[in-house]
C-alpha cells in the first residue's frame, strides 16, 4: 500500500515537473511577441536568467512607444524565421541582417546598426601576420556561425574550409581549443567575447563585409512594421537610439 | 508547397551528407560491436571487480544523453590536449555509447544459451574458449541479432547528432539548406526519405541475415 501510494506520488511529482512552466501564457492585442536568440552577445544574451542585449534594450523601448508589453520566446537562429512567418511570433530582435534571400520572406526594417564590420579573430601565433584579409583564410579552417553573416560571405568562398557551429560561445570555444584556425564574426561580437578573455587575441576587419541590424516582422503585417520604424525613426531623432549604442559599446 | 526544383538542387549536397553519415553509423556500428562483445564477455566473468566495472561503463554511457557524450567528446578532450576531429569526436562517441547497448543485448544472447549445454560440452572435453567459440557465441548471436538490427538502425538515425558539433552529414547539410532558403517543407521531406530509404535497406539486410541464420530445433 505504501509503496503504490508513493509510486503514485513520483509519477504526479514527475507529470508535475514536465507540465511545470509549460502552461501557454495568456496575450492579447496589447502584448508584443519577440523571437530572438539569447545566445548572441551583445545584441541578445543571457544574464542568469534573463535576456539582455542591445537588440532587447531596442524592441523594449519601441515597444513602450507603441504602448505594448513585450514577451519573449528565446529559440534556435534558424527558427527564427520559420516561426515568423508561422504567426507564433510577431517580431523577431536577435541581430539579424538583412539578406537578398531573407527579404524574400519576411520584412526588415531600415538598419539601426549600418557599420558592423566582419573581423578575423585568431589567436596569437609566434607568426602572426601583420595584416590579414579573407584572401589569407583560404585553405584553413575558419569557423563561422550557421545563419549568420560571416557564414552567408564565407560560403561563397569554396577555397575556405568552414566549420558551421550554433553559437557564438561554441565558435569561440572552437577557436581557443585548436579546432580553427581563426573565427570569422561580427566586430561587436569580439569585442564583448574579449571583455571577457584575459588571453589576447589577434583580429583583423575584413573589408566591404558590413554587419547589419534590422528588426523583422512577418510580410503580412505592413501596419506593424510602419508603426515599428516610425517609433524606430523616432528614437534616432531624440537620441535614445545613440545612447543605447554608447551604452553596449556599439557604433 | 512542395519545391521540386530545390530538392533536386540540393539532392548532391544531401547525397554528400547522406555518404557521412553511412560513414558514422558504420563506423560507431564496428566500434559498438566490438566493445559491447567485450563488455558481454566481461560480464560473464567470475571477477567481481571486472563486473563493476562493466557495470559502470553501461550505466554511465546509456544514462547520459548521446548529444552530451559528442559534445564531451568535442569540447572537453581537447583541455587536456587530446584534439579529435568534428567527424572522429561523433563517430568516437557514438560508437562508445552504442557499445554499453550492444553488451546489454548480446549478454541476453548469452543468457538464453542453456547451462545443460555448456556443461555438456565442458563434459565432452571442450575447453572453456571453445565452449564459447563454438556453442555460446553462434547461439547468442542468433539470439541477439533482431536486437542488433534495431540498434544498427538507431545508429543510421543518431548519426544526425553529429551535426551539432558541425559535422555536415545529412541531417546538417539539410539543416544549411534551409537556413538559405527558409523552406523547411521541402528539404524535411527530402532527409526524411533518404534516411527512411538507409533504414529500410538495413532492416532487409538484417532480415535477410535473420533468415540465413535460423535454425529449425
Amino acid at each position: 500500500m505504501i509503496k503504490k501510494t508513493l509510486l503514485l506520488m513520483l509519477i504526479c511529482a514527475g507529470l508535475a515537473l514536465a507540465f511545470y512552466g509549460n502552461t501557454p501564457k495568456q496575450t492579447d492585442a496589447n502584448t508584443l511577441i519577440v523571437g530572438t536568440n539569447a545566445e548572441f552577445p551583445p545584441f541578445t544574451f543571457r544574464n542568469d536568467t534573463r535576456i539582455i542585449g542591445f537588440d532587447i534594450d531596442i524592441i523594449n523601448e519601441v515597444a513602450k512607444r507603441l504602448g505594448k508589453t513585450v514577451q519573449f520566446k528565446d529559440m534556435p537562429f534558424d527558427a527564427l524565421i520559420p516561426e515568423l512567418t508561422l504567426g507564433y511570433v510577431d517580431v523577431l530582435a536577435a541581430g539579424m541582417s538583412s539578406t537578398e534571400e531573407r527579404a524574400k520572406r519576411v520584412s526588415f526594417t531600415k538598419p539601426y546598426i549600418k557599420s558592423d564590420p566582419l573581423v578575423i579573430l585568431t589567436m596569437v601565433h609566434p607568426k602572426s601576420p601583420q595584416s590579414m584579409d579573407v584572401g589569407d583564410l583560404f585553405g584553413k579552417t575558419v569557423v563561422v556561425n550557421e545563419g549568420y553573416t560571416a557564414d552567408l560571405f564565407l560560403s561563397s568562398k569554396p577555397e575556405v574550409d568552414l566549420i558551421r557551429l550554433a553559437t557564438p560561445a561554441d565558435a569561440f570555444l572552437a577557436l581557443k581549443n585548436g579546432r580553427a584556425y581563426a573565427f570569422v564574426t561580427a566586430q561587436s561580437t569580439v569585442n564583448s567575447f574579449l571583455a571577457t578573455q584575459n588571453q589576447t587575441f589577434m583580429t583583423y576587419v575584413i573589408k566591404d563585409a558590413m554587419e547589419t541590424c534590422s528588426l523583422v516582422i512577418a510580410k503580412n503585417n505592413p501596419e506593424l512594421l510602419s508603426a515599428v520604424q516610425s517609433a524606430l525613426d523616432g528614437m534616432e531623432q531624440d537620441g535614445t537610439l545613440a545612447q543605447l549604442k554608447s551604452r553596449w559599446m556599439l557604433q | 508547397m512542395i519545391d521540386l526544383e530545390l530538392i533536386r538542387n540540393s539532392l548532391p549536397s544531401l547525397l554528400q551528407g547522406a555518404s557521412i553519415s553511412i560513414q558514422i553509423a558504420f563506423i560507431a556500428a564496428a566500434l559498438g560491436l566490438l566493445i559491447g562483445t567485450l563488455l558481454a564477455l566481461a560480464e560473464a566473468s567470475p571477477f567481481k571487480t571486472v563486473q563493476y566495472g562493466v557495470a559502470g561503463y553501461v550505466t554511465l554511457f546509456r544514462g547520459t544523453p548521446m548529444l552530451v557524450q559528442i559534445l564531451t567528446l568535442y569540447y572537453v578532450l581537447p583541455q587536456f590536449g587530446i584534439i579529435i576531429a568534428p567527424f572522429w569526436a561523433a563517430s568516437l562517441a557514438i560508437g562508445l555509447n552504442s557499445g554499453a547497448y550492444i553488451s546489454q543485448s548480446i549478454r541476453t544472447g548469452i543468457s538464453a544459451v542453456s547451462k545443460g549445454q555448456i556443461e555438456a560440452a565442458r563434459t565432452l572435453g571442450l575447453s572453456p574458449w571453445m565452449t564459447w567459440r563454438y556453442i555460446v557465441f553462434p547461439q547468442a548471436l542468433r539470439t541477439s541479432l533482431p536486437a542488433l538490427g534495431n540498434e544498427l538502425i538507431t545508429l543510421v538515425k543518431d548519426s544526425s547528432l553529429a551535426s551539432i558539433i558541425g559535422v555536415m552529414e545529412l541531417s546538417k547539410e539539410a539543416s544549411i539548406i534551409r537556413g538559405r532558403t527558409y523552406d523547411a517543407f521541402s528539404i524535411l521531406l527530402a532527409v526524411s526519405i533518404i534516411y527512411l530509404f538507409l533504414t529500410a535497406t538495413l532492416s532487409l539486410c538484417i532480415k535477410k541475415l535473420e533468415g540465413a541464420l535460423k535454425v529449425d530445433v
